[in-house]
């Protein structure tokens, strides 16, 4: 089995003038510190580019000094980027490719004159093709097809705005105790009803920050990973999900996403219930994705999760808490490392004022593209259960 | 036409005849030879996955089936998902008076000053 033994985390949020490889730079150099190791010991090199030009390229593995390396490939699927990694990293650790491998991803959307939206906003104004007719038409960014896809939940399901505003605020009372989390003021249900619309069904309290930086994760094998500084935090379960249906008549768009089989093919690799599941660092692009993701999982059947949310239960003191340093809502915004890295802190008992006291299990999310795109992992503090 | 939609359509070596078509007034879909609508992007059949494609006009009709509002410039830009009656969506502006889910709608083309035409919808009545 595989462990993830080293966490990187660079500034991140408002942060200028840097470039996207001394972000990633960093990020490889605090994890392999963390776990005890040096940039020697890498043996495997896993890239995932962001959104902004120039994004991360193989050029890093030269720049960070690494020699001799056994794997090394850029690779991307989007937001399920992170779990894509890690599992790649403890198949390559287990069947003996390589013993010790980096995977990082970083981005520099924002600038000092743009709120970031614009570098995401970008990709969709580029667009050639038919493509481009849907842009011209007024389809300007992601935002506007998570908004229909939220729209097309909420009116399947009956949730309410009330209910996509619990997900904020549970989340911002996590973030209030995250150190890191950018935005730690406290967040009520009238703020988030007074916050604006971007696209509608969605506030700006809906979606996600967008923020600079850098993050790393060191895998190694569970054996060796018992002799470095950090608590291992294994790798029991991945998998992925790319249910991709067409765009036409009977289409599941926004009511499930991959998910469903993601989850299911990583909880039977650990052999594991989502039951047994401690901690949910879900891919919080939109509070919508958590409900929608959670329910895929099977923690609830479709169109519970809503109430849940409403009950409390994902925030600090609920029964099932959920995105516990606040999430891309309220800590940071990169991409699947952020859920990832608050599982490996939390998993490792590390989490200061939020930790939560049992924290043996995490089901870790990565939603890519419009819901196009998923990702699971489950790690755990011991090897078996 | 709203002061943000104005990013032109561009054709790529994909799309021409798809745009040629709208430059004529019709919405093409992707068809095969077993009749079924496919949405113009596809390489496949999304019924039967044939990779025998040629082009047929829709009828132009369709159902609301998902809405979001853009409400940036301080204007409200109601935009949708619509199922047209061959079965395939279109994803486009709602022009004219707002649309609620599941009413009919029918397509219309815009031909802009800059770019290429593109579709839209509006009422059906």
């Amino acid at each position: 089995m595989a462990a993830i033994v080293g966490l990187g985390l660079t500034e991140v949020g408002k942060v200028y003038g840097k470039t996207s490889f001394d972000f990633a730079a960093e990020a490889v150099r605090a994890a392999a510190e963390d776990a005890g190791l040096t940039l020697a010991d890498l043996d495997g090199l896993l890239i995932n580019p962001g959104m902004a030009k120039p994004g991360l390229d193989l050029s890093l593995a030269r720049r960070l000094g690494l020699r001799d390396l056994r794997l090394l490939t850029q690779m991307t699927a989007f937001g399920a980027s992170a779990g894509v990694m890690v599992a790649m990293a403890a198949q390559a650790v287990e069947s003996g490719a390589a013993e010790a491998v980096a995977c990082v991803f970083a981005d520099t959307p924002r600038s000092a004159s743009s709120s970031g939206a614009d570098a995401y906003r970008a990709t969709s104004l580029q667009a050639r093709g038919f493509r481009s007719a849907e842009t011209a038409a007024g389809l300007l960014s992601t935002t506007h097809r998570y908004a229909l896809a939220a729209d097309r939940y909420m009116s399947t399901y009956g949730v309410t705005h009330d209910e996509l505003g619990a997900v904020a605020t549970s989340q911002r009372r996590w973030a209030a105790m995250n150190p890191v989390a950018a935005v730690r003021t406290p967040l009520d249900l009238d703020a988030y009803h007074a916050s604006r619309w971007v696209v509608e069904p969605l506030h700006l309290l809906d979606c996600c920050l967008v923020s600079n930086g850098g993050a790393a994760v060191i895998v190694t094998s569970s054996q060796r990973a018992r002799d470095l500084r950090q608590p291992p935090v294994h790798v029991r379960g991945w998998g992925q999900g790319h249910p991709l249906p067409p765009l036409r008549a009977d289409s599941t768009f926004g009511l499930s996403t991959g998910a469903k089989a993601s989850g299911r093919a990583a909880l039977a690799m650990a052999g594991l219930g989502i039951d047994e599941m401690q901690l949910r660092e879900i891919y919080d692009c939109y509070t919508y994705t958590v409900l929608v993701t959670l329910e895929d999982y099977g923690v609830c059947k479709p169109g519970e999760a809503g109430a849940l949310a409403a009950s409390g239960a994902f925030g600090p003191g609920g029964v099932l808490p959920t995105n516990t340093g606040g999430g891309q809502l309220s800590s940071f915004y990169l991409w699947g490392m952020t859920p990832l890295h608050e599982a490996v802190t939390q998993v490792r008992g590390q989490a200061g004022e939020r930790q939560v006291s049992e924290h043996d299990t995490a089901i870790v999310s990565g939603n890519g593209g419009i819901l196009e795109h998923h990702s699971t992992l489950i790690l755990t503090s011991e090897v078996a259960a | 036409m709203t002061g943000r939609a104005d990013i032109g359509a561009r054709r790529d070596e994909a799309s021409g005849e798809w745009f040629d078509g709208l430059a004529e007034g019709r919405l093409l879909l992707r068809s095969c030879p077993h009749g079924h609508a496919s949405r113009p992007e596809v390489l496949a059949c999304d019924v039967c996955g044939s990779a025998d494609l040629g082009w047929t006009p829709a009828e132009g009709r369709g159902t609301v089936v998902a809405l979001a509002t853009d409400h940036s410039g301080g204007v409200a830009t109601l935009l949708g998902i619509i199922e047209l009656v061959e079965g395939p969506w279109l994803i486009t502006r709602i022009e004219g008076r707002p649309l609620a889910r599941g009413e009919a709608a029918v397509v219309r083309v815009v031909f802009p000053v800059e770019g290429e035409p593109y579709p839209v919808v509006t009422a059906a009545d």
